[in-house]
């Protein structure tokens, strides 16, 4: 269905008279945010990392505490919510643990970070030195630390697992770990790839399902409970292109990224033959939409994010120094986000905001937000009330350089 | 659960204008294909290469990719089209309308009994770009017919057991391919800016050095992604992107 460019005042009474249905309202406002990404002039993320910054995770409580790991071993959280009444706003670091002020921090670079999907009193990090430490993130202590046998590419813990607290850790063992948070434990192995595993995710639907992507250029579907093997493994010419080889190949490179979207029912893999795909998680079908040529150099994964409330879905993947936007269903190109000066390694779709921050090398987090629709203010409301009287020193503005003087 | 399970399948578009937008795009991709064919300088070959579209040169007339790719897929099934593969690489395919396809091969093949029987039981039923021996062997093809195909240019060996589908004059339209593309893209590398406007590349005199025709290659390498087309107010614009 088109998104009917409509007014603002006019689409507001049409749902109070019913004319339009309430999620129809609520998605045609998220689509029209969305297709005015670009990157916002009034809030930025403050710089407290000294490496490039390797993950990025946004809460899924609230999304207003920003996780991010970085190549030094630190992480650091930032508090993304705007509560100060002016539209310039800084996000300010919340908590920072590094290898000087913190002696349980990674000794290697971190390179996957989790919050705890029900609250955000714990998190989970891993990275090159095959450890995986969950945090308790009031006292930044680690709460219990996992051994893996294996440099860690990525970990995931399900988002709705009610009967189970298992953490699937991709590594460079053939095997997909699954560490059992009451336990410790990590004797429950996948076995079925013959390659580095370099990303898993568990879906946001079946709590027993989970995808695993590996350098041997194949992607499997996986049920946890099943003793034998895994429950397929996709293929990307759904099984038309008979040349007698013994694995069915996801991607012609290797498979670095994977994302579900969030109703459970599509996935897709990013590989390293610069192709995205789409399939069915429920057939393990291809369903053959063409992205086009994604450029990416790293071999190692890229985050990436799909906006669920936007009619049709959009899919944000970094590329070297860009953020490409496609739609979901029709493969069309919509938008790419320059701004980085160096190559973007992941990226996290707020909902409730509609806003996008972006992690990169180049040691900052940008936020893409629906400028369109903000308008400076001539005063800024509540200057001195409330929040601004703990700051000692007077409130810069954004916009002020140390050079530019006001006569002239 | 049973509300997911119907879901499931085919990704369907709903709308009665999304279903007017497919029937009017499965009409414009054999269109836009008739047309591209048309820009192939046959007489230069004497009749030893067909006209051959490349599968990407679409995606420069019709912008919606992944329409394309299911439109072709469906000419392909319904034996339209046929396509092979030519080159290393996965994008390139090339396209050959099934009449010109089988006018050719009764035209070329040595022994045309052979020739028939490989139309009929191999070409229609396989729509797919490489098959198995021991498909053909079942199909009863002996060990010496697979002999006098392959060397008619009608199967490549793959793999000890499998073959590619290909075309007599492949080899020959490959090479003059890659070469006048290579010109093509050092003209447009040359300019200044690394930039060239359609319309003055498509004006160049390039007969001796690109032999199928700027105006082919023009289509092939915005349908690579080898250029990037900036619409300007004097036309299109052609930007190198490496």
């Amino acid at each position: 269905m088109t998104v009917k460019k409509m007014n603002d005042v006019n689409a507001i009474c049409n749902l109070k008279t019913g004319l339009i249905d309430a999620r129809k309202f609520r998605s045609n406002q998220a689509t029209k945010r969305v297709s005015t990404l670009c990157l916002s002039n009034f809030q930025e993320v403050e710089n407290s990392h000294s490496a490039g910054i390797n993950t990025i995770d946004l809460d899924k409580v609230e999304g207003r505490y920003l996780l991010s790991g970085g190549a030094d071993g630190s992480i650091h959280i930032h508090d993304v919510l705007n509560l100060t009444g002016n539209v310039q706003y800084t996000c300010k670091s919340v908590c920072k643990i590094d290898r000087q002020s913190n002696r349980h921090c990674h000794k290697y670079s971190v390179e996957c970070v989790q919050w705890y999907p029900l609250d955000t009193g714990m998190f989970l990090s891993s990275g090159m030195d095959k450890i995986l430490k969950m945090w308790d993130a009031n006292a930044q202590i680690p709460a219990d630390v996992v051994i893996i046998n294996g440099k860690i590419y990525h970990h995931h813990m399900s988002p709705n697992a009610t009967q189970h607290n298992l953490v699937a850790v991709a590594s460079t063992a053939n095997q997909v770990f699954l560490a059992d948070l009451r336990s410790g434990s990590t004797t429950h192995e996948l076995r079925s790839h013959s390659s580095s595993v370099l990303t898993v995710k568990w879906s946001p639907m079946q709590e027993f399902q989970l995808a695993s992507g590996s350098m041997d250029n194949r992607l499997l579907m996986w049920d946890v409970r099943a003793s034998r093997s895994c429950l397929f493994s996709m293929d990307q010419d759904n099984g038309r292109n008979h040349a007698n080889v013994e694995k069915t190949t996801a991607h012609n490179g290797y498979v670095h990224g994977l994302s579900f979207t969030s109703d459970g029912l599509f996935l897709i893999s990013v590989g390293t033959d610069s192709r995205m795909r789409l399939w069915n998680s429920e057939t393990g079908r291809n369903e053959m939409i063409n992205y086009g040529k994604i450029l990416m150099e790293s071999k190692k994964g890229t985050r990436f994010d799909i906006s669920s409330d936007t009619e049709p879905q959009m899919v944000f993947v970094p590329s070297q120094g860009n953020i490409l936007v496609y739609e979901l269903t029709t493969g069309t190109k919509r938008a790419a986000l320059l701004g980085h000066y160096n190559t973007v390694t992941c990226c996290a779709y707020n909902e409730n905001l509609h806003t996008l921050y972006s992690g990169s090398n180049d040691r900052n987090i940008l936020v893409w937000a629906p400028e369109a629709a903000e308008k400076i203010r001539e005063d800024p409301v509540n200057r001195e009330v409330g929040f601004g009287s703990r700051s000692l020193m007077p409130r810069r503005t954004l916009m002020e350089d140390a050079w530019s003087s006001d006569e002239g | 659960m049973s509300k997911r399970k119907t879901e499931v399948g085919k990704l369907s578009l709903s709308s009665p204008e999304k279903q007017q937008c497919i029937a009017k795009d499965v009409r414009q991709s054999e269109e836009a294909l008739r047309q591209l064919s048309m820009l192939f300088p046959e007489e230069k070959f004497l009749g030893r290469v067909p006209r051959v579209v490349m599968k990407h040169m679409i995606y420069s007339r019709i912008p919606n990719r992944t329409l394309v790719d299911k439109e072709i897929d469906e000419l392909n099934q319904t034996g339209v089209i046929r396509l092979f593969k030519l080159g290393s690489e996965e994008e390139s395919l090339a396209v050959l309308f099934m009449e010109q396809y089988e006018e050719l091969i009764e035209r070329k093949c040595t022994d045309l009994a052979l020739a028939k029987k490989f139309i009929i039981k191999i070409l229609k039923q396989i729509k797919e770009i490489s098959v198995e021996k021991a498909v053909l062997i079942s199909a009863g093809f002996t060990e010496t017919d697979i002999k006098t195909i392959i060397n008619n240019c009608l199967l490549t060996v793959r793999t000890s057991t499998t073959y590619w589908f290909a075309f007599p004059g492949a080899g020959e339209f490959m090479k003059v391919y890659a070469k006048g593309r290579q010109n093509v893209i050092r003209l447009v590398k040359k300019s200044k800016y690394q930039q060239i406007l359609q319309n003055e590349l498509g004006q160049r005199d390039m007969r001796k050095t690109v032999q199928l025709g700027v105006q082919y290659h023009i289509h092939d390498i915005i349908g690579a992604d080898l250029v990037i087309c900036v619409n300007t107010t004097s036309g299109n614009m052609l930007r190198f992107s490496n």
